[in-house]
């Protein structure tokens, strides 16, 4: 009996498929389909015996009404789309520099692995690093600008700066992960063309627009997709530098939609936000992401 | 006259002034991202070993004349953070290992095996769907979930969220890895005649280490790294080192060299695994799609 | 021991596309068989079906006259060589060839003395304990080829075992196979795209195209009757001069026209004809030749170009029409290009194929 089962391969493709698929029942489906609920309940938590009623869509209207979820909204797209391109250049820069044959091979491959450190320095730890390094009163960062002649700068300490702030740590942190992809694509581009264009005569900025980056698309549409997603979805150091403030100076959606579950316990309200958030988000993420995988049709055996 | 076009002359060579200042100015370039890359890192180790005095003045101290390692002692010595220090490395560990099981067994039967109904290409859609929910849209339900089970303040809550969190990435990685594996390999075992299992555990698997390795490495320094659902669903006996890390802001702003010391040290494991697994680390970056 | 396969009225689709078409295929106990024929005929797909890597959309897999399409490849005892050697990577050679039999839960010493045998066999004794990415090419075929011959197998199947191997390997390794699996007297099937191959090593040949199977017969049977166009060009090398030809007849004897050429038709030639008045017409290069042939046609032509192979030469010629032919010459005599005359032909030795249907007339 058990025999016959494991020489069937489909029946024991269920088998293999049970945990993973166990796992995302319980840790997506489930989940969002109580929050799914949750979201067009009436509930306060705080009061003792409170039970869930039936509420329509009021959570939502409430949201959607709501000045604070649109100017979170607003943090949120002026953070990513701010921070999203001017990573891209200055990681496109980055990767360029290090690829340069001008430079010590020993050194720019050295610093290539320094590039490590800031992408998996844990997003808590950039976060209270750069609150030291930005200490309006005792940090070196407005010393060193001092000796340089700029005036000292409020950084994370004043709602009109802040927003900068954090989306420079931002693409200090992760002009990395651009970098060291860009540096993967760069260094695996056949040599021939290059030399061909250089035979014909094309000037290294001929080269570079022509014929360099041209062949780079794709990576670049998959450093699009990875870091739009990510940048949607950033929390930890945010919370860690900021906290959303001064203010809600810097509250992003991601911690406008925890502030109001986990500090001020509207549950409903904040699963709303977060249903309000994903509606917006899903169709644009699946379209990047069907464009980004288009390709991996043929890794299913379908 | 061939002087006048000379069209086969080689350019004349750039005035080597010239070369030498555009080396000179990407030399520059060099440095002021090795500065940047490496003097945060180079602040919170000295902030770690800087003693109190030397915090608040104005201009700070680069070079302090003495070092001390009681910030250190203040924070290793403090069971709490021992303790945090434990739940971290349990946690991470076993969700580590939940997720690449359950993650390689899936993108196996996704890249192998034709199951019925379409099962291949609805499956491996609701993975990539569920790799792009906000963690914050799943933070609260998780909290209302792992409180109504009695689950609140559990490292099996923490292992249950991060096992969710992990599984897409590992079944993407490891479903681009299989496919790069030649099939013959496995036809050859059918016709010696092993069963899908046998083919699985006894001429897959020994080949997949490696690529199981670099999943699980990437799957560890998330969860070790990882802030929202650890700082949603524990509070004491659970709680993990970035929570304790954030704790920091709120409760006690001046603490900072305990607060660099323990930064510091939960870097630590991090950067060494990163270096040890830097190799195949842009295939994981790209979350499989370029192959570094 | 030699097992008798049948394969009948094999047909696989891949959604629309038809990869087999009611392909049958009998194979003798103990012969060896080559399916040839160009890539994307359908051989390999014909092989897996043996295999049992693909299940046929309709018709039967039989061994000795069992159907067993329902059968697993363990359970139909098929042993197979694959193009790609596909040893396992991990395993040292040792445990590659050992695997079919741990696999069976064969006894360890028992596994071990048959290790040693078939080792023995292919040559590979002293290879046992390394891994195979520290083998050459031929020494990982030799050890894909043991392993497919360690335990009893009622058909053993070759997938382009030998198109991983430089061109000199090749020749070599061709004739050892053959004597391998001759002493063996295995049913053996064997997959090439090579018609060289083919010729060379089979007992019996299966030419296949879009799916279909042409013909099938003794290696010389197919050189000398291809039964259409199609076999005639892919058997034999060079290939045969194939050329659109009109029947005429001059002083009641037929005729056919083809370009620059004129071949008068014996009565048995012409009776085969019919009524048709357009035939395809396949001369074998080695049948042209400068030396006068006795009671032969002749054609005007000019020597274009001459491939001299030391012990023949391959010779181009263009007859005053423009058309091409090519010729063969089995002593390398000194001819060379821009030679003018008459070349030669036995009129008896050309084949006639039909226009529309391509086969022999």
């Amino acid at each position: 009996m058990l025999g016959r089962l494991l020489r069937d391969d489909r029946k024991v493709g269920l088998l293999f498929l049970i945990p993973g698929v166990a796992a995302l029942l319980f840790t997506y489906v489930v989940p969002l389909l109580y929050s799914l609920g949750l979201s067009l309940a009436d509930w306060d938590i705080r009061r003792p015996g409170s039970q869930w009623a039936f509420a329509g869509l009021d959570n939502y209207l409430e949201v959607l009404t709501s000045d604070a979820f649109w100017e979170a909204g607003g943090r949120s797209l002026v953070y990513t789309l701010v921070a999203l391109p001017v990573q891209l250049v200055l990681g496109t820069l980055v990767a360029l520099l290090l690829t340069d044959e001008r430079i010590n091979g020993k050194l720019s491959a050295l610093t290539r692995v320094l590039l490590l450190i800031p992408l998996m320095l844990p997003p808590v730890v950039l976060g209270i690093l750069w609150r030291l390094l930005l200490n309006v009163n005792y940090g070196p960062t407005n010393h060193l600008l001092g000796l340089v002649g700029i005036e000292p700068l409020t950084w994370v300490s004043a709602p009109d700066t802040a927003m900068m702030a954090v989306i420079m740590v931002e693409v200090i942190s992760n002009t990395c992960v651009v970098a060291m992809i860009l540096i993967g694509g760069i260094l695996s581009l056949p040599v021939e063309p290059l030399r061909a264009a250089e035979v014909d005569g094309a000037g290294p900025l001929r080269i570079l627009f022509e014929i360099k980056l041209p062949q780079l698309a794709s990576y670049y549409l998959i450093i699009i997709l990875i870091r739009l997603m990510d940048l949607l979805k950033t929390f930890d150091f945010i919370y860690a530098l900021t906290g959303g403030g001064p203010g809600e100076a810097t509250l992003v959606l991601n911690l406008y939609i925890y502030r109001v579950g986990q500090r001020f316990l509207d549950y409903p309200l904040a699963s709303a936000a977060s249903w309000i958030f994903l509606i917006i988000l899903l169709p644009l993420s699946i379209w990047l992401l069907l464009r980004a995988v288009s390709s991996s049709r043929e890794y299913l055996n379908d | 006259m061939t002087d006048t076009t000379a069209p086969l002359a080689a350019p004349a060579p750039a005035p080597p002034v010239r070369t030498r200042l555009e080396t000179l100015a990407l030399y520059v370039c060099l440095f002021v991202l090795l500065a940047v890359i490496i003097f945060p890192i180079y602040w919170l180790v000295l902030n770690s070993l800087k003693f109190q005095r030397d915090f608040f003045t104005n201009p700070p101290v680069y070079f302090p004349p003495e070092l001390t390692l009681g910030h250190w002692g203040e924070a290793m010595g403090n069971p709490l953070n021992q303790r945090y220090m434990l739940n971290t490395a349990v946690v991470a560990v076993i969700s580590t290992f939940t997720a690449t099981a359950a993650g390689t067994l899936c993108a196996y039967v996704l890249a192998r095996i034709r199951m019925r109904w379409r099962l291949n290409g609805i499956l491996l859609f609701a993975i990539l769907i569920c790799r792009l929910f906000p963690p914050v849209s799943l933070a609260i339900p998780y909290y209302l979930l792992m409180r109504q089970f009695g689950l609140l303040d559990t490292q099996a809550a923490l292992v249950i969220a991060y096992t969710g969190l992990a599984l897409p990435f590992v079944t993407w990685m490891m479903l681009t890895f299989f496919q790069d594996l030649p099939k013959e390999v496995e036809r050859a075992a059918m016709v010696d005649g092993c069963t899908v299992v046998q083919r699985f555990l006894w001429v897959v698997l020994p080949m997949s280490v490696p690529a199981m390795a670099v999943s699980a490495t990437f799957v560890f320094i998330a969860v070790w790294n990882e802030l929202l659902y650890a700082i949603t669903l524990t509070t004491l006996n659970a709680k993990t080192i970035p929570v304790a890390i954030a704790s920091f802001v709120g409760d006690n702003a001046l603490a900072w060299g305990p607060m660099s010391a323990l930064s510091v040290a939960s870097f630590v494991p991090v950067l060494l695994l990163a270096l040890a697994a830097q190799r195949y680390l842009i295939r994981g970056l790209t979350f499989g799609a370029v192959k570094g | 021991m030699a097992n008798y396969l049948r394969l009948d009225r094999i047909t696989k689709s891949f959604g629309s596309f038809t990869a087999v078409s009611d392909a049958t295929v009998d194979i003798a106990p103990g012969e060896f068989t080559t399916l040839v024929g160009p890539s994307g005929c359908g051989k390999t797909t014909l092989l897996n079906i043996v295999a049992a890597l693909e299940r046929p959309s309709s018709g039967a897999v039989m061994i000795d006259g069992k159907d067993v399409t329902q059968l697993s490849a363990r359970e139909r005892g098929i042993a197979m060589v694959f193009q790609s050697y596909a040893l396992y990577p991990h395993l040292t050679i040792r445990q590659n060839l050992g695997f079919p039999l741990r696999v069976q839960k064969v006894a360890k010493p028992e596994r071990e003395r048959r290790v040693r045998e078939v080792a023995e066999l292919v040559e590979i004794g002293h290879l046992l304990d390394r891994k195979p990415r520290e083998l050459s090419g031929g020494q990982r075929q030799r050890v894909a080829i043991g392993r497919a011959i360690i335990r009893p197998s009622t058909v053993c199947l070759l997938d382009e075992p030998l198109s991983n191997l430089d061109a000199a390997l090749r020749v070599r390794v061709r004739a050892e196979l053959k004597l391998l699996f001759g002493r063996m007297g295995t049913t053996t099937l064997f997959v090439t795209h090579d018609q060289s191959e083919a010729m060379t090593m089979s007992d019996r040949i299966v030419v296949m195209r879009d799916g279909k199977v042409q013909q099938q017969g003794k290696p010389l049977e197919l050189y000398q009757k291809p039964a259409n166009a199609f076999v005639a060009s892919f058997i034999g090398s060079p290939q045969m001069n194939l050329m659109e030809a009109r029947v005429d007849s001059e002083g009641g004897r037929a005729l056919l026209r083809a370009g620059s050429l004129t071949l008068p038709l014996d009565d048995g030639q012409a009776a085969r004809l019919g009524s048709r008045r357009a035939v395809t017409l396949g001369i074998r290069p080695e049948a042209i030749t400068i030396n006068r042939v006795p009671g032969g046609a002749s054609l005007a032509a000019r020597i274009e170009l001459v491939e001299h192979l030391g012990n023949s030469a391959i010779v181009h010629y263009r007859g005053p029409a423009g058309d091409q032919i090519v010729g063969m010459e089995l002593l390398d005599a000194s001819i060379g290009a821009g030679w003018s005359g008459e070349a030669w032909l036995d009129p008896a030795s050309v084949h006639l194929f039909d226009t529309e249907t391509t086969l022999a007339l």
